[in-house]
């Protein structure tokens, strides 16, 4: 059996992935697919804990998470949109209007 | 008599009514003006009955005190929102009501033909009771709840001539009041951390116990903590009493104008010259005085914070005095001497003497006001000006108002037997013979000295010689203006009277709340105030001469003092014989006006002004510039200070919690 | 055959009617036609008025169902009145904000209410996993609510970078919330506490731990505007709605300090000296730096912004004395800080009548000639935030100024104090500028009734709670 701890070293990796695109991406749909990456790195490490301990809460969990994550980029696509109807533009450091 | 306690409780709510009725009925100039002051008088009227009430009391219970609702109670905290009466905050609360009243009337005709005069008669009720708040509060918090409401309606008065852009060069009435503000919220902020360490080692703030509603008072219970230490980080430790007191001195000079926070008062006086009188001379930035008095038993109990409260005291007394001289504005010369009588009576209490501190504060309150109020007065009789260059002569033009001001100049001179006179030299008395102490002694002597100094050149350059500047004649002012003035001129020639050496009368009066010895008068008093007095006659002939006689034909509108550029014709005075002339101007006047020059520049314009006010605000300018160029509005910035963030807590929650 | 346990109804009746009559409102609202789309708003006032006083009968209990994830206790009544307070003042002020703006849509209502419904899980959760939930349906809600002026590109852009920073650090809370449960093998923050007591946790698991809870922390931080993870705040209070941007700087806020303050004093209750340095460490710079961005502002809005970085720093004092003082004092500061401003907010909008940005600290001159009740409450409110007494801002800041003291956190309050005294300079401007100055350049100024009264309402109140807080301090 693979110990616990490579899957949250897995799930850790996937997440620092997951901050760098964050952090280096002008895209804003490719920031939000990273934001998935960071969200879904934590469900790997509930599930492998959930696996470990043989406690259900863990996969309880990632269900509200998967939940959430969904609702989360359909307000961001929406609002992604939106803006590339008003800016024609899906670059986020082209809306910096707000400043100072 | 018992059942006529809650005399006391109309003192500060005449004020608050007098407040809301011209706020929400008075619509014209004269109803205001009639609703406030008759409010005021009202308010004076309930005092005077409050006294009685309570001297037809047994003497032991000569405290009256009525809670009107606890204002906060939270398990052993517990505040109540009360007024008290006892023999300190009678003598305020008449000062206060008394003085106040008489203002009011004043500004009925000061204020005739203001375009706002209805705010400002609301401003000035809301003033009178928020000072009542304070001196009749019955614990720190709703003292310091007085507190800052006489400083929101100090700075809502100096801004009332907002729409004059310039009342004196280079002050804007709006800067100048929120400077004023921001300046005393400094030293409130000290205030407020000595009344949470006083509730969090002494269990309590209110003042005295109140056994109905079970509440400690904490002032009995300071020399219990004479000994305790507490902990200032890296700098050691220091006796509990001490920081209290320490604190509460960062406060007193906030509100009562001391070194170094003292810099808002000047500026003040851009404000209407009844405001300058009533709130930044009489009472309200005695409030620091009231405050080491009321709380005297723990500055008692701290030599080392008596020591700094003197200290800051005669600094202030000196440098304020030294500034004075050299001002051209007639009401920024009596902005100086109030913070130089206000240094006099801090360090009267400092020292330990209370009664004496008390009774300059009362004095100072009678002749304070009437020269501003004077001043007032001759600022309207000239068309608004307020240079004294442009001015001299008046002394045929204005005859009433020229007598009225030389009774308040020799009141503040400290010339016998007007009641500057008495009230100073017990302090001076105090300081020599009392704590022993001659430096302060002679500090203050010589500080009262070059009060009679600025004050005879004062006179001088307002009423002798001849006009300088020539234009419309000079009026009197009206009967609401005048009859104030003759009372208040009454009260600074007899106010020595409620304290005469023997009599007593306020010494007594005052005994059961500060508990000071009667002073035991000797020989050697009567030689030190003569000497003093010979001292002040001869600065005050000495600043009139010059300014009336020898130099007065220097004296032009725009230009420097003539003692100041006295060496360019140092020559000619020589050739002239002016011996004594000049060796006054070589040798007293000129270094000592370069050097007073000197201090009031680097003191005034550069020194802690520039290191206090417009140091701390470049640099918090300059930081506040950082903050607002960081916010870049890149949202990918923002990830990355997030992530900085998050890299330093998760690595300290990992590190320290291994 | 799955046993279902008992439901205590009566812990989540005010839930069900929240998302109930917000379900309900969303289907209604279809029958209501546009011009006649203040009914909506008295709708949802009416769902609130009705949780509210469902949540008078419980008062005093304690409980807990639905296995012990939701629970209710006077901390989360007293929250959940505050979210239902500062809800429906943001309605009122909403009438008559929402047609100017061309923004008159039903949804608005709806999603406040679901935004209160994930407010009240964060103040009545007892698990990690409703903590999540209502911290997420609070964002999502508040995502759309901060773009609901499209095609405004300042809302557009307000909800945009709201978003991104606002998953950006779910990421994080989710992360945080796996690895304390693997550690721990609970979600549920008095179990947390439990295992946590018993001091069994060694190892790799210690990591876990560690890093799970600064990670937890800074879920709920971001949404407290906490430095550095505040950076956020000013650009979304800036280009959201203006009422939007009242009701989430202060029941967005209130909500997110119920949740730090259940995991903090719950779950990490035995690990305190590991957080409390750090926290109060990060308070203290919260305090400076809300303060100095709010300093040399001209624009009224975006000094607010910074103006509530500062005051959450103060906020913060309160869980950090850890202490029942401590927790009264921030729920008092909480409420007075609604009150607070929701009526300063409420006079920008008064001024924002021609449906455009009216916030420039000069267009507020003279404002006392214009509409003496409008300054009243302005300079009450800014009196208030500067912690003047006798308004509600100055009994709160003292109230967490001696919960930290008692609690041995005199640097922390020292800091706070001074920054205090520094902070007057900016509000009394405002205060100088509305008494002191004249009008510059003609600004129109609403004067409608409800608006009216929603203002007044807030500045009654922190008169009412400054000069009587006894009460009510009592009563929390």
């Amino acid at each position: 059996m693979v110990p616990t701890f490579y899957y949250v070293l897995l799930s850790a990796l996937l997440f620092c992935v997951g901050v760098t695109g964050v952090l280096i991406r002008r895209n804003a749909l490719v920031v939000l697919m990273s934001v998935e990456l960071m969200l879904n790195s934590a469900n790997l490490a509930l599930v492998a804990f959930a696996h470990a301990r043989q406690d259900v809460t863990g996969q309880l969990l990632v269900f509200f998470v998967i939940v959430v994550a969904a609702a989360e980029v359909a307000v961001g696509l929406a609002l992604l949109v939106t803006i590339f109807r008003t800016k024609q533009t899906t670059n986020i450091d082209d809306i910096n209007v707000l400043k100072g | 008599m018992s059942d006529l306690r809650w005399v006391i409780w109309l003192i500060p709510a005449l004020p608050l009514l007098g407040f809301l009725v011209t706020v929400l009925l008075a619509r014209s100039e004269r109803a205001a003006g009639l609703i406030a002051s008759v409010a005021v008088g009202l308010s004076f009227v309930a005092t005077i009955a409050s006294i009685a009430v309570m001297q037809s009391l047994p003497e032991e219970a000569r405290r009256l005190n009525i809670v009107l609702w606890e204002w906060i109670s939270v398990g052993a905290f517990r505040v109540s929102f009360g007024v008290l009466f006892d023999q300190l905050t009678a003598v305020m609360a008449l000062l206060i009501t008394g003085v106040g009243g008489l203002i009011h009337i004043y500004s009925i005709g000061y204020m005739h033909g203001d375009s706002r005069p209805v705010r400002f008669f609301a401003y000035l009720n809301l003033f009178i009771f928020a000072m009542l708040m304070l001196v009749m509060a019955d614990n720190l918090l709703l003292l310091f709840l007085g507190w800052e409401g006489v400083g929101l309606c100090s700075f809502l008065l100096i801004g009332h001539y907002f729409d004059r852009r310039s009342v004196a060069p280079g002050i804007v009435p709006s800067e100048a009041a929120v400077k004023a503000f921001v300046v005393n919220r400094v030293g409130d902020a000290a205030f407020l951390l000595a009344i949470i360490l006083v509730f969090s080692r002494l269990g309590s703030i209110s003042f005295f116990p109140n056994e109905a509603l079970g509440i400690n008072g904490y002032l009995e219970r300071a020399p219990e903590l004479a000994f305790t230490q507490v902990g200032i980080g890296f700098l050691g430790s220091i006796g509990v009493i001490t920081a209290i007191c320490l604190l509460m001195l960062i406060g007193v000079t906030g509100k009562s104008a001391q070194v170094p926070l003292y810099t808002w008062l000047p500026d003040a006086m851009a404000g209407p010259t009844p405001v300058s009188a009533l709130i930044h001379a009489a009472t309200m930035v005695t409030a620091g005085v009231y405050l080491i008095v009321r709380n005297h038993t723990l500055f008692s109990a701290s030599p080392t914070a008596a020591g700094v409260v003197v200290a800051i005291g005669l600094v202030t007394a000196f440098l304020a005095a030294t500034a004075a001289i050299t001002q051209f504005d007639i009401k920024r010369v009596l902005a100086y001497s109030t913070i130089s009588q206000l240094g006099y009576m801090v360090t009267a209490v400092g020292m330990g003497a209370y009664a004496a501190g008390m009774f300059h504060l009362l004095t100072h309150g009678f002749f304070k006001a009437l020269l501003f109020l004077a001043a007032g007065a001759i600022i309207h009789a000239v068309h608004e000006t307020q240079d004294m260059r442009r001015m001299g002569g008046l002394k045929d033009e204005l005859p009433t108002t020229f007598r009225i001001y030389a009774i308040g100049a020799l009141a503040l001179a400290g010339i016998f037997p007007f009641a500057g006179f008495w009230s100073k030299d017990e302090i001076i008395a105090h300081a020599w013979f009392t704590v022993q102490n001659p430096g302060a002694a002679v500090a203050l002597i010589v500080t009262s000295m070059l009060t009679a100094f600025y004050m005879g050149r004062q006179v001088a350059l307002i009423f002798y010689g001849k006009r300088r500047e020539p234009g419309t004649p000079a009026h009197e002012p009206g009967n609401a203006m005048r009859i104030p003035l003759f009372i208040l001129a009454a009260a600074a020639v007899l106010g020595g009277l409620i304290n005469l050496p023997g009599v007593h009368w306020l010494s007594s009066f005052l005994e059961p709340v500060i508990h000071e010895p009667e002073v035991v008068y000797t020989l050697g008093m009567g030689i030190l105030a003569t000497i003093a007095t010979l001292l002040s006659i001869g600065g005050a002939y000495l600043g009139w001469w010059l300014y009336a006689r020898a130099l007065a034909g220097r004296v032009r509108p725009g230009r420097d003092d003539p003692a100041l550029r006295y060496l360019g014709d140092l020559w000619r005075g020589a050739e002239l014989g002016w011996g004594f002339d000049w060796f006054y101007q070589r040798v007293i006047v000129r270094p000592y006006r370069n050097f007073s020059q000197t201090l009031s520049d680097v003191f005034d314009r550069q020194g802690i002004d520039g290191i206090l006010v417009a140091g701390p605000g470049r640099i918090l300018g300059v930081l506040a510039h950082g903050v607002r160029v960081a916010q870049s509005g890149f949202v990918r910035n923002y990830a990355l200070a997030f992530l900085i963030g998050v890299v330093v807590l998760v690595g300290y929650f990992t590190l320290a919690g291994r | 055959m799955i046993e279902i346990p008992p439901i205590d109804w009566s812990v989540v009746l005010q839930l069900c009617i929240i998302f109930g009559g917000a379900t309900a409102l969303l289907m209604a609202d279809l029958f209501i036609p546009e011009v006649r789309r203040r009914v909506t708003g008295y709708l949802a006032l009416a769902v609130l008025a009705a949780a509210a006083i469902a949540g008078v009968a419980p008062w005093g209990c304690r409980g807990h169902t639905f296995s012990g994830t939701i629970q209710i206790d006077s901390f989360s009544l007293v929250l959940n009145w505050i979210f239902m307070l500062g809800a429906a003042i943001t309605i009122v002020l909403s009438f008559d904000y929402l047609p100017r703006h061309g923004i008159n849509r039903g949804e608005y209502y709806v999603m406040i209410l679901f935004a209160v419904g994930g407010m009240m899980l964060l103040a009545q959760g007892a698990d990690l996993v409703v903590l999540f939930l209502g911290l997420e349906l609070l964002s999502i809600t508040l995502y759309a609510l901060a773009g609901f002026a499209y095609p405004r590109t300042t809302s557009e852009e307000a909800a945009m970078k709201y978003l991104l920073i606002g998953a950006f650090a779910t990421g994080f809370l989710v992360f945080g919330i796996a690895l304390v449960y693997g550690a721990t093998g609970a979600t549920n923050l008095a179990q947390i506490g439990a295992v946590l007591a018993e001091g069994r946790i060694d190892g790799e698991n210690r990591i876990y731990l560690m890093a799970g809870a600064a990670m937890t922390v800074i879920g709920l931080g971001y949404k407290i505007s906490l430095v550095p993870f505040h950076m956020w705040t000013p650009d979304v209070y800036e280009g959201s709605p203006t009422p939007i941007t009242a009701f989430m700087s202060v029941a967005g806020k209130a909500a997110a300090f119920a949740g730090m303050t259940r995991f903090l004093l719950t779950a990490l209750e035995t690990q305190r000296e590991i957080w409390v340095p750090i926290l109060a460490a990060l308070a203290a710079i919260t305090i400076v730096v809300g303060n100095l961005g709010a300093l040399t502002q001209q624009n009224v809005k975006r000094m607010l912004a910074y103006s509530s970085i500062g005051q959450a720093g103060y906020i913060l004092l309160g869980p950090l004395a850890a202490s029942e003082r401590g927790t009264e004092a921030m729920l008092y500061y909480l409420l007075a800080y609604t009150l607070t401003n929701l009526a300063a907010f409420g006079v920008l909008i008064a001024l924002e009548a021609r449906g455009e940005a009216a916030w420039n600290l000069s267009d507020l001159g003279g404002l006392w000639q214009r509409s003496p009740g409008l300054a009243i409450a302005m300079a009450i409110a800014m009196l208030s935030l500067a912690g003047v007494p006798p308004t509600a801002g100055f009994v709160a800041k003292f109230a967490v100024f001696t919960a930290a003291w008692q609690a041995g956190q005199a640097v922390l309050v020292f800091i706070g104090v001074i920054v205090s005294a520094i902070a007057a300079f900016y509000y009394l401007r405002v205060v100088a500028q509305i008494f002191m100055s004249e009008p510059t350049r003609e600004v129109e100024i609403s004067s409608d009734r409800v608006l009216a009264f929603g203002i007044g309402l807030s500045v009654i109140a922190i008169v009412l709670i400054g000069v009587l807080p006894a009460r009510l301090l009592n009563l929390i």
